[in-house]
């Protein structure tokens, strides 16, 4: 992977600097099992990740429910303890700094949750929710809080008497605005979005869409967007990870994936997004079995079950993440020499 | 969805100016919301008449010792005598009051004991779980299943009948209720987004603790709390039920006790029949307090 990547996102700007690295990235839950609580197998959720997030861009990750794509958020702003490999921010490694020093990190790695509805505390207002980012670091004098929580509150497109009521006197996307002006409270670099609008009305999901691409320009944010939900993706990000199993399947520039998915999951994953024309013929991929247990993971390529392309070195080799010419990556023997 | 224009949902801001609330400090607001739960204020009315009575005892009637009124034993209610005499003569109604003062102390302490030692216990198996969890909560099983009343006895017994002894016996054995209690909400708190939420902007794990897991799991400890410190008097009734109570002051229970130990319950009914009143309405009031605690301070619950 180079250092140095040129890239120009859809208003042609260009960005060259790395922000956020995975090399390597695992996590693996114990199960454990009869009296004497001996570990019998290990959920692989999350299984050898390496991507990289350049500053101001939107990486979007996608894959089907329980391949990963929330516990890789976690992991990478510690919310989760890593199982092994490394996260590199600004040029350090954040995985094994002490508990003060990532405090002081968190500051600029933020979260959006999936679930406006327990994300916030329901006994507090939504000034003591606000608030408690401002006095965990007391970056700034008591006296001027109200007056950034306010700002904020107006940012994210709620009124300023917001501020002395309750969670649930809001509805969700209302809520969700509340949980991404709690985010932006401390100044984040980056905000990881765990499918920030999936609990959301389809109606409510572009107004939270746009908010936070209005949000990305004005404070030159860079986002990790983790979604289901492939025309949200669209929409919204730079590139694409997919994932599954908990691996990396394939990573892509939007255009590329969605004009030439190169991984056969991409391929079938992308097949299934309805499209506009009636006209367009329709050639769907549909995939025959189910998704395999994380736990015990097919051996060699783990998509290999379902491929309609499938190989007999995909049964029992690994594909490596292999980097085409035009900066796209895809773990698949079709593309191997 | 490429070209979609911001549009604002109906924001709170566009709310008419008649429901727009001014800036109110928590306390108030758990005023303002308390104030209109009904069973909460005829709760605390009951808890304030008891205090009232407790403090101003002297004021009310003299406090009965030794030997009454001789002439008159066993005498049913009558304009002298409002809740009637017992056996050696001193008036019901006088012992009633004085009664109050001993009930009221023996709740509220044991009441306090057992959530210092309950809460704790339950907060930290519950958010921690794990090795943690199985020691609080095995402590907490073996005095769930202690057989109270003999322990109660006997430590009673041994540590001599003073009222501050009952009360901290009753409040050691009272906690692990609370403990569960505690416990049960925590675990429920800590699978809540809005934990994982104070993590991602820096919160401390104490702070989590208290602010986001406590302020929670508060309510039901609280109307916990005030069953205890019904099922406390209660406790103390039977303990001075059994002759353990202090016989240098009088409880609710010493007078059943009395009631009981001079075989004169079944003639003259006034003897028992007044201090069970006390006692319903002590643990009625505290338990309508409950309630409307519980109500006014969970949002969800409040009447508007």
């Amino acid at each position: 992977m180079p250092l140095l990547v040129i890239s120009e996102n859809e208003w042609g700007v260009c960005m060259s600097e790395i922000l956020l690295e995975a090399k390597g990235l695992k996590k693996y839950f114990p199960m454990k099992k009869g009296f004497l609580r001996r570990t019998v197998s290990q959920v692989k959720a999350v299984d050898d990740l390496s991507f990289h997030v350049l500053k101001g861009e939107t990486l979007g990750i996608v894959g089907e429910s329980g391949c990963g794509k929330s516990t890789t958020g976690r992991l990478l702003i510690r919310l989760l303890e890593a199982t092994e490999g490394e996260v590199i921010y600004k040029g350090r490694n954040i995985l094994h700094t002490q508990k003060e020093e990532m405090r002081e990190l968190r500051k600029e790695l933020q979260m959006v949750f999936q679930d406006p509805y327990s994300s916030l505390n329901p006994r507090l207002t939504v000034g003591q929710i606000l608030e408690e980012p401002l006095a965990n670091y007391q970056l700034s004098p008591k006296n001027e809080w109200r007056e950034k929580i306010l700002e904020l509150l107006q940012v994210v497109g709620l009124g300023e008497q917001a501020i002395h009521r309750y969670p649930h006197e809001f509805s969700g996307g209302q809520r969700q605005r509340i949980g991404i002006a709690r985010a932006l409270m401390l100044g984040p670099e980056l905000i990881i979005a765990d499918e920030p609008v999936s609990a959301l009305d389809v109606s409510i999901q572009s107004q939270v869409l746009n908010l936070l691409k209005d949000l990305q320009q004005r404070y030159a944010l860079t986002f990790i967007f983790i979604s289901h939900d492939l025309s949200v993706v669209n929409h919204f990000c730079d590139r694409i990870l997919v994932m599954y199993l908990g691996r990396v399947v394939e990573i892509s520039s939007k255009k590329s994936l969605f004009e030439r998915p190169l991984h056969p999951y991409s391929q079938a994953l992308l097949s299934a997004v309805p499209s506009p024309d009636p006209k367009r013929k329709k050639d769907r991929i549909i995939l025959t079995g189910d998704v395999p247990s994380p736990s015990n993971p097919p051996s060699g390529c783990a998509f290999h079950p379902r491929c309609p392309a499938c190989m007999d070195i995909c049964k029992q080799v690994r594909p490596a993440l292999r980097h085409t010419a035009d900066g796209e990556a895809v773990a698949c023997h079709l593309y191997s020499e | 969805m490429e070209n979609t224009t911001l549009v604002k949902e109906n924001v709170p801001g566009s709310l008419p100016l008649s429901i727009q609330q001014p800036r109110t400090s928590p306390l108030r607001e758990f005023i303002k919301h308390f104030r209109r739960n009904r069973l909460g204020v005829i709760g605390l009315f009951g808890i304030l008449a008891l205090l009232l009575l407790a403090v101003f005892a002297p004021a009310i009637s003299d406090r009965p010792t030794g030997y009454g009124d001789v002439t008159n034993m066993l005498q049913p209610p009558n304009a002298q005598y409002w809740f009637g005499t017992d056996s050696v003569g001193l008036s019901i109604f006088d012992q009633v009051i004085w009664g109050t003062r001993v009930s009221l102390y023996v709740g509220l302490t044991s009441a306090v004991i057992s959530i210092l030692i309950g809460v704790p216990i339950g907060l930290l198996s519950g958010y921690y779980g794990g090795r943690v969890s199985h020691i609080g909560m095995a402590i907490t099983d073996i005095f769930l299943t202690l057989p109270v009343l003999p322990l109660m006895i006997i430590m009673a017994a041994v540590l001599g009948t003073g009222i501050s002894n009952i009360a901290i016996i009753i409040g050691l054995f009272s906690w692990p209720q609370i403990a569960r209690v505690t416990r049960a909400e925590t675990l429920a708190i800590r699978e809540k987004q809005y934990i994982e939420a104070a993590r991602a902007i820096g919160t401390k794990e104490s702070k989590i603790i208290f602010r986001h897991v406590l302020l929670n799991a508060f309510p039901p400890i609280l109307v916990n709390m005030t069953i205890i410190m019904g099922t406390s008097v209660l406790s103390e009734a039977g303990l001075s039920f059994l002759g353990l109570g202090d016989p240098m002051s009088w409880s609710w229970g010493t007078i059943l006790q009395n009631a009981h130990s001079t075989g004169v319950i079944i003639h003259a009914w006034w003897l028992a029949l007044f201090p069970s009143i006390a006692i319903v309405v002590l643990v009625l009031s505290f338990n309508f307090l409950g309630i409307g605690i519980n109500e006014a301070l969970n949002p969800r619950l409040r009447k508007r």
